[in-house]
């Protein structure tokens, strides 16, 4: 809501600066969005009449005037013909300053001198944009005069942030009445003297209610034999510190009028109803209307209208018919000061998506009160400005549409809330709070001793119950003035679960092992499955959409975090980064196939990928970053959180290398996948290097995260330690190995480490080489040489039958 | 005889000066102390002496041997000194080589901030939990007394999913979630993604994270909830910060505030990052409105509370002086390892 700090000062006296009183407001809660000071530099300007006009003997289109200014007659040539002699206007005078133009210096046009200028109202800064004509004053203005003393140009304007919550305070007086209630002064709202023709109302219009549900009060007034012309200057000049663009004088006085009292009103032509009646219905099927703004618009059911016999006329509450709009030509018209239903207001402008002012003050709830007193405040200016003639007698189809609710308001509850007596002595504090109500128009009705009654005033629909009445109090109370106080904590409560614990831990360690966090949008776009090769159908694509999407990259919920990942090390490769290690730990989204209405299944990963480029510093040249690099840091992490029983079986993922990736299976199930990122992958993305790649499920880690650490008791006795060599086909796993080894003594073997690995032409094609450290260790005795060798003597047997594998002695 | 070995002291004190090595003290050592060494040999011939002589000369003869013994072994350690020094002459390294890092990660700068409010809140007696981000409507909107139609609806435009279902737009509805499923008291923060239908920018993301907090007793009020957002404050941007509340309308609370801090650049004087007023807002905040308590069955007559939320982002952006929101989602690495 734009207003302005003199136009303010209209209603209320205001006793401190402009800064000041933004200040105020602040911390009353109303909210400054802008302030702006309007020092227009207008200098040397001053009432002028025209008393000749000629044309120029060379230029046709330009007038040759005499203007008189009180103490000489100058001469000034201008472009504009709607000025005639004996108009009153504005002149700038030879070295005069003018906002947009600057210094006026007198000049000759073809021989012809012109010593000044003649201001249109753009030019004076009192309208935006251009002016057709030149600005016409009224009669009274005073010959020679500043024109600053006609036009207050120095003032702020403010532009205030209105919370749906507070309807009220979308006008002048709204907004000086909370000025009022802050700084203890009184609210002045101009007064209004209507004074009525014979002429009855009933003869020109009637007016039906067919939806009495979506327009309970509907009002207005017939005003006839008014003048059509541009605004007056001051009108004009409170509508540009409004913020609103000038049209005619009835437009112009109902659009300041619904600024002033937040009342919205719409002027018919009267001459245009047809049927002389006016209905206000719901839309028929197929209707069609051709708003204000030059749009023929269809209707959607339940849409309110305001018809005449024949059909549509304007769209109610949001904007006028062009049929009925105000001309030139209008002579008659027909005021309407209507209260529409808000929420069917609401669902009418979203239908549309067309906002006006007048709507976005309906949709809020406006005052069910201030219909009369706007409809006859504008027909008050439509007489005196535009020379209208009001017939007698109103139209009002609701006069009890305010129904006050009477509310009980309990001091004790007060304090209970705020926390602080407003007064160390409570019977003070129910005179406090009784003058803070009373400041704000709220009527105390009783006083009950334990609660007083309260009824809001009729433009505070917005306070229904006490907690609303206590937040009034304590808002012009003022907050500031509550003491901070400290609860008592009766419980001690787990801050933080084993949950939150285990994914800090994750994190802590990720972050030890070098990987950078990072944090990608949960949206992805249906383009990147093709991108990282999942195949159609593949339950990866089954995404959660994203109704009316934005854009497409976010029409949708992730379901891996392999393309957001992808994309880090594309930007960051893109920039030159020669080493990429990143983690993120973040959810992905899957439907229930079987619940389509219900909620998805949220699902915490853990991520991480490495890339890397560049050849590093002096240590680093040498190293290649590689899968077994990727499955280190998941067994780092697994081994920060003691997790233990877990192998990796060959997976075929299809975003990643088809020999190259694993799973990793704890009790049976899947926790995660990790390798190498499939070269076509890789290509698309367009990233340098290879990239590995991991994705824990972190839902399915939780459970093998053991709670607790158990000690258990140092070894006693020594440990015996034997080297194992074998030659095995290459496609046998060293895990299987490991495992067979272990089983043939789960107690005596501890330790089982593979040390070297190689293949070559001396072992041949399609073997490697493995070589194992295996340490035996008892809890209860030194192990003899013989037990030890019996052991191994097995194992090696084992090895043999099951693998086919060459022991190297 | 005494004459002789005073020469061949003489001789060994002027020859150990010319030791250069080990070598060179065993060559004497057996020159001299040998089997046929000089000084055995004199030995030997003690013997021969009259028995008179043979006391003296030979107290003389071992307190000699004893010398040169000490002597070479002096010597031999300022040799293997010297050796040892020579060696470890050979042993330089350029000490400004780059050490063999691991290197450490870090931590995105949200989830930084995150946590240290986090730690705040459970230092003060609160419990983490959390919530789906993709919530139900009802959760969002309703249970926290914002009904179909409301006008505030219009502040948060969401992604939906269904009519029912929308990406969450705030964190409030784990309020609504935890005061289902326990009884008061309350005492509970919650952090998390939330999405808005905003086109990005450098202050709007249509991701972004929300700390939530939510604290429900007997005779909690809103003295309380200023108390604790100002312990907060302090700890998070400062003690010499000054706190401002003033009213503020968000529909699941009342009386609602909006708190700001004392501008972190400017101290409160006025400068560009706080509009020149000296504040920054940095959170919502009220007494949690009655319907929202009725909602969840509990009693508003016995039972009060207050809830608060922020955006982690802003809180961020003001402690770190960034200026710009889509850094934090870009993830480029010349700026995630700033933190
Ligand atoms: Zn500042």
């Amino acid at each position: 809501m734009q207003v302005s700090y003199n136009l303010l000062k209209e209603y209320v006296d205001i006793d401190m600066s402009a800064e000041e009183l933004a200040q105020r407001l602040t911390i009353n809660g109303i909210i400054l969005e802008r302030m702006e000071n309007i020092s227009t530099e207008i200098e040397k300007v001053v009432v002028g009449r025209i008393t000749a006009i000629d044309h120029h003997p060379e230029n046709k289109k330009l007038s040759v005037c005499q203007v008189d200014i009180k103490e000489e007659t100058l001469q000034i040539i201008c472009g504009a013909k709607n000025m005639k002699v004996s108009d009153k206007v504005a002149v700038a005078l030879e070295g005069a300053r003018l906002p947009q133009i600057g210094i006026i210096k007198s000049k000759k046009f073809k021989d012809v001198l012109s010593s000044g200028m003649l201001c249109s109202a753009s030019e004076l800064g009192i309208e935006p944009g251009e002016s057709p004509g030149i600005l016409i004053l009224k009669e009274d203005a005073v010959l020679g005069e500043d024109i600053r003393k006609i036009i207050e140009f120095d003032d702020t304007i403010f532009d205030f942030e209105i919370h749906s919550n507070r309807p009220d305070l979308m006008s002048i007086i709204g907004i000086a009445r909370e000025v009022a209630a802050i700084t203890d002064n009184k609210l002045k709202t101009p007064e209004i003297k209507i004074k009525e023709k014979d002429e009855r109302i009933e003869k020109d219009i009637t007016v039906k209610i067919e939806a009495e549900d979506l327009c309970p009060r509907y009002t207005g007034r017939v005003i006839k034999d008014i003048k059509i012309e541009e605004s007056p200057l001051w009108l004009k000049w409170k509508l540009r510190l409004l913020g609103a663009r000038p049209i005619n004088n009835i437009v112009d006085i109902t659009n300041f009028v619904m600024m002033e009292t937040g009342q919205p009103l719409h002027a018919f032509d009267l001459d245009l109803i047809k049927g002389k009646t006016i209905i206000v219905r719901k839309n028929r099927p197929g209707e069609t209307i051709c708003t204000l703004d030059d749009v023929e618009r269809q209707l959607p059911s339940n849409s309110l209208v305001i018809a005449d016999t024949e059909g549509a006329i304007a769209l109610a509450g949001i904007m006028g018919g062009k049929y009925s709009e105000i001309d030139q030509n209008t002579k008659n018209v027909f005021l309407e000061s209507a209260y529409f239903n808000s929420v069917n207001n609401r669902r009418s402008t979203a239908k549309f998506g067309l906002r006006t002012e007048a709507s976005n003050r309906f949709e809020k709830g406006i005052d069910k009160e201030v219909q009369i007193y706007a409809m006859d405040r504008a027909a008050d200016l439509i007489s005196k400005i535009a020379m209208g003639k009001i017939s007698s007698g109103k139209i009002d189809t609701n006069e009890k549409l305010y129904q006050p609710c009477k509310i009980n308001l309990r001091i004790k509850r007060v304090n209970r809330i705020l926390g602080q007596l407003l007064d160390k002595d409570e019977s003070k504090t129910k005179n406090k709070i009784i003058n803070i109500l009373d400041k704000l128009e709220f009527k105390v009705v009783e006083d009950k001793g334990e609660y007083i009654e309260v009824i809001p005033p009729s433009f505070r629909g917005d306070v229904e119950r006490e907690i609303d009445i206590i937040e009034e109090i304590a808002r012009i109370y003022g907050y500031d003035k509550i003491e901070p106080t400290l609860f008592n904590t009766t419980i001690a409560q787990e801050g933080k679960n084993f949950r939150f614990r285990v994914i800090d831990h994750a994190r802590e360690t990720l972050i030890g092992c070098g990987l950078n966090e990072v944090i990608t949008y949960s949206f992805i776009s249906p383009d990147i499955f093709d991108r990282i090769r999942i195949p159609e159908g593949h339950k990866l694509r089954n995404a959660i959409k994203i109704k009316d999407p934005m854009t497409r990259d976010y029409s949708l919920m992730r379901t891996s975090l392999i393309s957001s990942l992808l994309e880090v090390i594309k930007w960051n490769t893109n920039r030159q980064a020669e080493l990429v290690k990143i983690f993120e730990v973040g959810k992905i989204y899957l439907p229930y196939h079987d619940k389509p209405n219900s909620l998805p299944q949220e699902k915490l990963i853990i991520a991480g990928a490495i890339n890397k480029t560049g050849r590093g510093d002096i240590w680093e040249k040498s190293i290649s970053l590689d899968i077994f690099d990727i499955k280190g840091i998941i067994e780092t992490v697994f081994q920060g959180l003691k997790v233990g029983n877990w192998e990796v079986v060959p997976c075929n993922h299809p975003a990643f290398h088809p020999l190259r990736n694993g799973k990793i299976i704890m009790r049976g199930e899947e926790v995660g996948i990790f390798g190498e990122i499939h070269p076509e992958v890789i290509n698309n993305y367009r990233i340098p290097g290879k990239v590995n790649l991991f994705e824990i499920d972190f839902e399915n880690l939780l459970p093998n995260v053991p709670s607790d650490i158990k000690y258990c008791v140092l070894p006693k006795y020594p440990s015996i330690q034997r080297d194992l060599a074998l030659i095995v086909k290459e496609e046998i796993f060293s895990a299987d190995i490991i495992k067979t080894i272990k089983s043939i003594d789960e107690k005596l073997i501890k330790k089982i480490t593979l040390f070297d690995m190689f293949k070559g032409k001396q072992i041949g094609d399609g073997y490697k080489s493995l070589a194992y450290s295996v340490v035996f260790q008892a809890e209860d005795r030194t192990l003899i040489d013989q037990e030890v060798e019996n052991i191994y003597k097995k194992i090696r047997e084992q090895l043999i039958t099951k693998f086919s594998a060459k022991i190297r002695e | 005889m005494e004459n002789k070995i005073k020469e061949v002291k003489k001789e060994i004190v002027s020859k150990s000066n010319l030791i250069k090595d080990l070598k060179d003290i065993e060559k004497l050592r057996v020159e001299y102390l040998g089997r046929k060494g000089a000084v055995t040999l004199l030995l030997r011939k003690l013997g021969t002496l009259s028995p008179k002589e043979r006391p003296k000369i030979g107290q003389l003869l071992n307190q000699t041997k004893r010398e040169i013994e000490e002597l070479l072994k002096t010597k031999e350690v300022e040799i293997e000194k010297l050796d040892k020094e020579k060696r470890l002459q050979g042993e330089g390294i350029d000490i400004t080589l780059p050490g063999r890092k691991l290197g450490r990660g870090t931590a995105h700068p949200i989830n930084l901030v995150l946590r240290e409010i986090e730690e705040i809140f459970l230092s003060l007696g609160f419990k983490m939990e959390e919530g789906p981000e993709v919530e139900l409507d009802y959760y969002n909107f309703e249970a926290l007394n914002i009904p179909k139609d409301h006008p505030a609806r219009d502040d948060q435009d969401s992604f939906y999913i269904t009519k029912d279902i929308l990406l969450r737009p705030q964190t409030s509805p784990v309020q609504i979630r935890t005061m289902e499923n326990q009884k008061p008291p309350v005492r509970i923060i919650a952090t998390g993604k939330c999405y808005r239908r905003d086109a990005t920018d450098s202050t709007h993301s249509p991701m972004f994270h929300q700390i939530e907090g939510l604290a429900v007793d007997k005779d909690i009020t809103f003295g309380d909830l200023k108390g604790i957002l100002t312990i907060f404050v302090h700890r998070m941007f400062g003690e010499d910060r000054k706190v401002r509340f003033r009213p503020g309308y968000f529909p699941f609370v009342e009386p609602g505030a909006e708190v700001d801090v004392s501008c972190l650049l400017c101290g409160g004087k006025g400068c560009k990052s706080c509009g020149y007023v000296g504040w920054l807002e940095i959170m919502g905040a009220g007494v949690v409105h009655p319907k929202v308590l009725e909602m969840v069955g509990y009693d508003p007559e016995e039972y009060s509370g207050f809830a608060f939320g922020m955006g982690a982002e802003r809180i961020a952006m003001l402690k770190y002086g960034i200026n710009d929101i889509r850094l934090f989602f870009e993830n480029d690495l010349r700026f995630l390892k700033q933190f």
